[in-house]
């Protein structure tokens, strides 16, 4: 922990949102309670701060529909941008944003990285915004204080690694699937086998196996051993194409004989007969093919010679031969059809026999590439029936070109097909006793089946084995993931839960001193308690907001009035805000814009004593646009004797051109000197009375004037005169003694301010410039008197016995009646030794009330 | 940036406490973590490296 806190002096603005030209809010390393009115600009410092330390503004960065600071940031005018800190580090730091963070010094650097995490400023907005929001926005608006951004890395990272290797597991499960099925298929597992193992596979392949006669598998590890006995076994089939050829020939052979045993050559047989009984009835030959072309021939062509000798056509017309042909041709009708129809009978035989030739050519070829026994006497006989069916053949289409009767032909084919059957009919048992010779083929089969089956059920049984090993190890990986995945979120839930039970503790104390004055008891006994922040088991990011009331347990939103529910979230920014600084005790700004919006006096009273006493080593900055409440601050940081860690201001106006009116005594003081040395008149005594306004506003705190309560407690100087000059008279006479001239004529002319400057008229505006000079001198006499310029501090009533009037530092003393002026050291030394110090006693509103209560006592 | 993120450094003292990385982070724990590094994941923790590599200095 730093040995002293690094504070902020000072905040300068220019072009920033309602500042236009440069203002500058002066810390002096101390607290700021800023008063100013709803419009003139207290915002503009907060959002400054906001966004010199985090580069964005919250209230517009987090608004979204294109609010933002880069957009809205600018002051309307549009001059440039600056915003600057001074630190009060050895070196007065200054850090504006433009500088690099990485040039300032480590201190200066590590204050600024803290600040960079948004948890020190609680807006009017947010109050509700604790309460209000559903448990994951909650979440989200805890989350800067949790800090939790590597944890969410790291967490998602384990989820995303528990989703994958699930995944994974899942896919190597789905192909350890279809590696069964394919086992369970291949080696054709019965259904009494539930789980496919390799004792099951071996039962089932050694069944199969027993058939064939092949030694029983150990293990799936044996089927080489198997399949070698089986190929052993194939080896006697020989070449097993040999079956298959013999069966397709005999196959074809058979065919063959069904073929030629048809009704082709009885029909031709019986037309034979038929035509040769015809032709024996005929007187004369018939040569219809003559008749028809003849009788054609004369027609067509008129002719009128014979068509065959050339000679003219006497005995008959030509017409009359014509007549006579076709007559003729009617009257061997029968004849002339069956001649044609025999002869496209023999043609068709002839065609039949040379398909016949050719196929036996074939399965001559097929028996030529096997050898058994008789094959060379059956290669024989099918080659002379081949050559014989061609001769044939050829014996048929040269009687077809005659037009002749073909019986002395065609009998010897005709005959020449029975031979043929009993030839086809010989071959045929011939090859099928050889193929009976021959090893079953079913048997072959069978054996090549069994032989694929081992080999088939091998290679899967290797996936389904490296499958089963993959599930495994991805069952091992996941259930890993999901243990770490799950071990870091119950890790941090814990760590959450534990840390929200402190915090949860400290929003209570913090909530039950803000209503102390209306319960009884301690806070586990109050009526409002036991508010706490909790993990939700069941949803990641996500909190719980809940209270107890009375007997009564649930969200507070149910029970607790909207004053209530405002404090409480103060009361948990306030917590949370203490919780963060024990994390990072070097950064202690505490920022409190305008919170206190809907709160009765009594509590916000409180409030500020709970501020002004539990959070008195933080830096706060606090903004209220109530009047009321700001005097209260003022009173209440004099009784906590914390007077000298606050610096008060007023923001007195805001315009456009100039932003707010935040004036510095000092400079107010300045300014007036050069107004009495050139200034205009009216100019000179209006300032001048804002300064004495001033003035007599710090010191009605300081010396606590009783003045006669006005509403909105907008006090002026006729009200501040009378009881501050009178007091300085009766009890600082040492001050008066210095001021006395400056004091006596102010007594006079302090009229001039509201006739001047509130009251505007002729009158006012033609007071002799004498008068107004006399008036200003007076108020700079007055202002050099009780403000010291190194402090930068109005003079004010030690709260040591010695009762002196002083600035902090000793440069300006005025000794309380009766007793010496005591020097800073000897103030220093004082205050050291004397026990009971109100400033390091850290008091609460009832000592001190204690402690008035005794010095009454005393007095009287 | 900072250098101390208390909350975030007990969550993950505790969650490697948990799973016996200070002394005897089991094998299989220390080869996932390992995975899971090798595979891009995991990286962007110094402290979960830094952890793993000491779990796995532990069990070598």
């Amino acid at each position: 922990m730093s040995k002293t806190k690094l504070r902020v002096e000072r905040l300068d603005i220019t072009g920033f949102r309602g500042v236009s030209l440069k203002r500058s809010l002066i810390f002096d390393g101390k607290s700021v309670l800023l008063f100013g009115e709803n419009g003139t600009g207290k915002s503009t410092f907060v959002d400054a701060l906001d966004k010199i330390f985090t580069g964005e503004i919250f209230t517009l960065d987090h608004r979204g529909q294109g609010i933002s600071s880069q957009r809205f940031g600018p002051h309307i005018k549009g001059s440039a941008i600056d915003i600057s800190l001074v630190f009060d580090d050895a070196k007065h730091t200054t850090f504006s944003i433009n500088t690099d963070l990485n040039s300032c010094p480590d201190e200066v650097r590590e204050y600024l990285q803290i600040a960079q995490t948004p948890v020190y400023i609680l807006r009017r907005t947010q109050v509700l915004q604790l309460v209000e929001s559903q448990p994951r926005e909650r979440y989200e608006f805890l989350k800067p204080y949790l800090v939790l951004t590597e944890i969410e890395q790291v967490e998602s990272t384990l989820r995303a690694s528990r989703e994958r290797y699930a995944q994974e597991l899942l896919s190597k499960k789905s192909l350890l699937a279809r590696h069964t099925d394919d086992l369970r298929r291949y080696a054709q597992v019965p259904n009494s086998f539930a789980t496919i193992t390799e004792s099951a596979l071996v039962t089932t392949l050694n069944s199969v196996l027993s058939e064939v006669g092949i030694t029983a598998l150990e293990r799936l590890s044996d089927t080489p051993a198997a399949i070698a006995g089986l190929n052993s076994q194939l080896s006697q089939f020989g070449d097993l194409s040999r079956v298959t050829t013999l069966k397709t020939t005999i196959e074809a052979l058979d065919e063959l004989r069904t073929y030629s045993a048809t009704s082709m050559f009885s029909e031709l047989e019986a037309n034979l007969n038929r035509l040769g009984i015809l032709e024996g009835t005929q007187t004369s030959i018939i040569y219809e093919k003559v008749l028809e072309d003849g009788a054609k021939w004369i027609e067509t062509e008129s002719r009128t010679e014979c068509p065959l000798c050339e000679q003219d056509m006497v005995k008959f017309a030509p017409s009359e031969v014509v007549e006579r042909a076709r007559a003729r041709l009617e009257h061997v009708r029968e004849l002339v059809g069956l001649r044609e129809s025999v002869r496209r009978g023999i043609s068709t035989l002839a065609s039949t026999l040379e398909n016949w030739q050719g196929r036996i050519g074939r399965v001559k070829s097929q028996l030529d590439k096997i050898e058994f026994d008789g094959n060379q006497e059956i290669g024989k006989e099918l080659d002379a029936v081949a050559i014989s069916l061609m001769e044939s053949a050829q014996s048929l289409r040269r009687a077809t070109t005659l037009n002749s009767t073909p019986d002395s032909e065609i009998a010897p084919q005709l005959r020449h097909s029975g031979a043929l059957q009993s030839t086809l009919a010989r071959v045929g048992e011939a090859l099928s006793e050889q193929l009976k010779r021959l090893p079953s083929a079913d048997a072959a089969q069978k054996l090549l089946t069994l032989r694929d089956k081992l080999t088939r059920t091998t290679e899967a049984w290797v996936s389904f084995t490296r499958t089963q090993g993959e599930v495994t190890e991805s069952e091992k990986l996941a259930s890993i993931s999901e243990a770490l995945h799950s071990s870091f979120e119950r890790t941090r839930k814990e760590a959450i839960g534990e840390l929200f039970n402190t915090i949860n503790k400290d929003i209570n104390d913090i909530y039950f001193e803000l209503h102390r004055h209306h319960e009884i008891g301690t806070p586990d006994k109050a009526s409002h308690r036991n508010v706490r922040l909790e993990v939700r088991d069941a949803v990641q990011q996500s909190v719980n907001l809940r209270a107890d009331f009375y007997t009564e347990t649930g969200d507070p939103r149910g029970y607790y009035s909207d004053a209530h529910l405002d404090t409480l979230g103060i009361s948990i920014f306030l917590a949370l805000r203490r919780w963060y600084r024990d994390q990072y005790p070097s950064f202690n700004l505490l920022v409190l814009d305008d919170v206190l919006s809907s709160i009765d006096s009594s509590h916000a009273v409180r409030l500020a004593e709970v501020l002004l006493t539990q959070f008195s080593d933080y830096q706060i900055l606090l903004t209220t646009h109530d009047r009321l409440w700001f005097e209260h601050l003022r009173d209440i940081q004099s009784r906590c004797g914390v007077g000298q860690n606050f610096v008060n201001k007023s923001i007195y106006g805001w315009d456009i051109e100039e932003g707010p009116d935040l004036r510095e005594p000092f400079d107010e003081h300045r300014y007036l000197v050069e107004l009495v040395k050139t200034g205009q008149p009216f100019e000179m005594a209006s300032t001048a009375g804002r300064l004495l306004e001033h003035i007599l506003q710090e010191m009605r705190y300081s010396l606590r004037l009783s003045v006669p309560a006005k509403p909105g407690e907008r006090y002026e100087i006729g009200d501040l005169w009378p009881p501050f000059y009178r007091e300085i008279k009766k009890n600082y006479r040492s001050l008066y003694a210095k001021a006395q001239n400056a004091l006596d004529a102010l007594d006079v002319r302090w009229p001039l301010r509201n006739w001047i400057g509130a009251h505007f008229n002729n009158w006012a505006q033609n007071a002799p410039k004498s008068v107004l000079q006399e008036f200003a001198k007076s108020v700079l006499h007055l202002f050099d008197a009780v403000y010291c310029s190194d402090c930068r501090r109005f003079v004010t009533p030690s709260t040591t016995p010695l009762g002196q009037l002083a600035c902090r530092k000793g440069h300006k003393v005025y000794a309380a009646p009766g007793k010496a002026e005591a020097s800073a050291s000897d103030r220093e030394s004082l205050i050291t030794s004397t026990a009971g110090s109100l400033r390091d006693a850290k008091l609460t509103t009832e000592i001190h009330l204690e402690w008035k209560k005794s010095e009454r006592a005393n007095e009287s | 940036m900072r250098a101390e993120k208390p909350l975030e450094t007990e969550i993950l003292n505790r969650f490697f406490r948990q799973i016996g990385a200070d002394d005897s982070l089991p094998p299989a724990v220390v080869e996932a973590l390992l995975r899971l590094r090798k595979e891009g994941l995991l990286t962007n923790t110094d402290r979960v490296s830094a952890a793993i590599l000491d779990g796995a200095n532990v069990k070598n």
